[in-house]
């Protein structure tokens, strides 16, 4: 999958897709695995694309969470539609992954 | 209404289901939110079965769909011939633990049981077969 992702100083952001799901979250997770790695500082998934997401997506979330929080790296997800943001909140993902407006 | 979808037992194959479920929201004229609701029952119910239900990796076994509309309600019945498979007695997730004591699975049901109003499942003459009743309030909702 093509992501763009911006490299800043201190800062990486990643694009979401339109949509993850059980179809593509694979792939997806594949196209963040260096970011993972590498960055230092903060990342933030920038969801202003995104549309749609499942619990195969939830999961590729969950995941980056505890990877960069066990480097002390900072993450959050910003800019997430009303649609979206409720998937968070109904799974209780809003409370332990910061999201902001940006 | 009626509607009836038929897929091969495949995650490629998830890739039918927002169309139809698209459809028969759209036919309905229900809000975004409920059509997106509706996309993520579907996907996490079917998902389940060709996981879980199809262990042996047998591709060719198909899904069948189907969604009854009425002014009340619609109601989706999943269909497939896989080994048993309860998706109802999967483990409850916590959805108040902190990040490292997440667990993974557990999440699609959840998700199925917060947004269905009413979910039964049966075992019939070797077949799994999974009701998901949601009622609709108003048009708009």
């Amino acid at each position: 999958m093509e992501l763009e992702i911006i490299e800043e100083e201190e800062r990486t952001i990643v694009n979401l897709p339109e949509r993850i799901d059980t179809v593509n979250a694979q792939d997806f997770e594949q196209s963040i695995v260096s970011v993972l790695e590498k960055s230092e500082g903060e990342v933030v998934y920038d969801a202003r694309n995104m549309n749609y997401i499942s619990s195969s997506g939830l999961r590729v979330m969950l995941k980056s969470l505890q990877t960069l929080q066990s480097k002390k790296v900072r993450f959050s997800i910003a800019n997430m539609i009303p649609s979206v943001k409720h998937v968070f909140d109904m799974t209780g993902f809003s409370n332990i992954i910061p999201i902001t407006s940006k | 209404m009626k509607y009836e979808l038929k897929i091969k037992n495949k995650v490629d194959e998830l890739s039918k289901l927002p169309p139809f479920v698209n459809k028969v929201c759209g036919d309905m004229n229900l809000g975004e939110e409920m059509t997106m609701n509706l996309n993520l029952v579907l996907e996490e119910a079917v998902s389940n079965v060709v996981l879980y239900a199809y262990p042996k990796g047998s591709e060719d076994d198909d899904i069948d769909i189907s969604a009854t509309t009425s002014d009340k309600s619609i109601v989706f019945v999943i269909t497939d011939r896989g080994v048993a498979f309860d998706p109802l007695q999967v483990g409850q997730v916590d959805t108040t633990l902190p990040a490292d004591d997440r667990q993974i699975g557990g999440l699609g049901i959840f998700i199925i049981k917060n947004i269905m109003n009413e979910l039964e499942y049966q075992r019939v003459e070797g077949k799994n077969v999974f009701i998901l009743k949601k009622v609709i309030q108003s048009e708009k909702n």
